[in-house]
């Protein structure tokens, strides 16, 4: 399931310019590429059950905002912003204080190829030391960690500086060191 | 700088592929939503920018531009409606949000949005879209006819409307036998809001468009129309 939503950087420039020319498959082939990612996105921030329709609502906003998007850049981290804006959105509109929904999974199968899977307790307390953290730790270790996005696109998700991605992921990772001290065990 | 390959980054990517996210949806589903929605430009996107609605008119724009880019001239108000004569603002290909339309679940809601009278036109039925905007103009939209009709509070003065002008196909008509106002469009259309501010970000060209009044409510009802079919129409109200 991961990397989710890579799209070659040439076939997006590609798409939107065709979109642009008017070409509506042009758009819905950029749309099915980024669903997932999209939505993994808005589950993250918090959407909810309503993920499904933030993510609908975000991809036809994007459309109406294309002619902003600068041709030869990415695509996905634009899409993702413009996401996680509506994302929040929805959450304001119901009043959802958790800003990003982190439930562990309890089958706690792995979906990628590259890690191994984390002892239900070290995944417990990893978690609840991830919410614990402050709102903007959170969003730049989800942006980094879960979503896996690089520093330039957190960076252009979240509309910071990268400096200041980078420094935050410092101080967040450092935090969680301190509050959950790697195991012991050897070859976890 | 935090090494990526650490061991903590490389629990929490682990933690990130363990955590509970719903299924995404389909992308074939997702793709063929959305590119529904983009295909009824008559349909939504009023809804958002239904603010663009109601109550400037520039007559005499469109066509004949060269010879009115000077200041724009008010010529006389109809109900809430003011009619301007002047270079057209050049409509926003992508009207702002800044003036929200919410969309409503139904007439019933409508009616309990807004402090006066909310009319349905018997000639059309039930609308397909109802939204308000700024809590004071609600309108419906009808997706097949692309008819879309504005309520909004808003008194006649007399002393307005008698100011008859007579300007590019401007013409006074009646609906009920009062007086009403057609304007064959394309006309632009742009918001005043509640303190008569401007909202030239909503500009947008109108179709034709008829103007009449009944109990102190201004009514608007746009589309590819006849002056017959939007007179019976509008006298359709109930």
């Amino acid at each position: 399931m991961i990397p989710i939503g890579r799209g070659g950087a040439t076939d997006d420039t590609d798409a939107v310019a065709r979109t642009l020319d008017g070409d509506l498959d042009a758009y819905a082939g950029l749309v099915a590429r980024y669903t997932a990612v999209a939505h993994r996105a808005a589950v993250l921030a918090g959407a909810g059950d309503d993920a499904e329709d933030v993510v609908q609502e975000a991809f036809v906003k994007a459309f109406r905002k294309l002619q902003t998007f600068r041709l030869g850049q990415p695509f996905r981290p634009w899409l993702l912003r413009i996401v996680l804006n509506e994302a929040s959105n929805a959450r304001r509109s119901l009043r959802r204080r958790e800003a990003l929904a982190l439930r562990a999974n309890h089958r706690g199968h792995i979906e990628g190829p590259e890690a191994g899977v984390l002892g239900e307790e070290r995944r417990h307390a990893l978690l609840a030391a991830v919410r614990a953290l402050p709102d903007r730790d959170r969003l730049v270790l989800s942006c980094r960690f879960f979503l896996e996005l690089t520093e330039a696109e957190t960076a252009h998700v979240l509309g910071w500086p990268i400096g200041s991605v980078k420094s935050r992921t410092a101080r967040a990772l450092a935090k969680l060191r301190s509050t959950v001290p790697r195991e012991e065990v050897s070859g976890a | 700088m935090p090494d990526e390959t650490d061991e903590l980054s490389r629990e929490l990517r682990a933690l990130g592929r363990q955590l509970d996210v719903p299924p995404a949806p389909d992308p074939a589903r997702m793709a063929a939503a959305v590119r529904q929605r983009l295909e009824q430009p008559r349909s939504r996107p009023w809804l958002r920018y239904a603010a663009a609605a109601v109550l400037v008119a520039f007559a005499a724009l469109v066509a004949g531009s060269a010879q009115v880019r000077a200041a724009i001239v008010e010529l006389f108000r109809f109900g809430g409606v003011v009619v301007e004569q002047g270079a057209p603002s050049a409509p926003n290909p992508n009207p702002g949000s800044s003036i929200p339309a919410t969309a409503l679940d139904g007439v019933a809601a409508a009616r309990a949005a807004v402090p006066f009278p909310i009319l349905v036109p018997a000639e059309l039925g039930t609308p397909d879209e109802v939204a308000v905007t700024d809590g004071r103009v609600v309108s419906f939209a009808y997706r097949a006819t692309g008819i879309r009709i504005d309520q909004f509070g808003g008194t006649l003065d007399p002393a307005f409307a008698k100011q008859v002008p007579s300007v590019a196909g401007v013409e006074w008509t009646q609906v009920d036998g009062a007086a009403a106002l057609w304007v064959p469009g394309p006309h632009e259309v742009v918001y005043l809001d509640r303190d008569g501010r401007r909202h030239v970000e909503s500009a947008r060209l109108a179709a034709d468009t008829l103007v009449w009044q009944r109990d102190g409510v201004t009514f608007r009802l746009e589309g590819s129309l006849r002056l017959e079919r939007a007179i019976a129409i509008a006298q359709s109200m109930r």
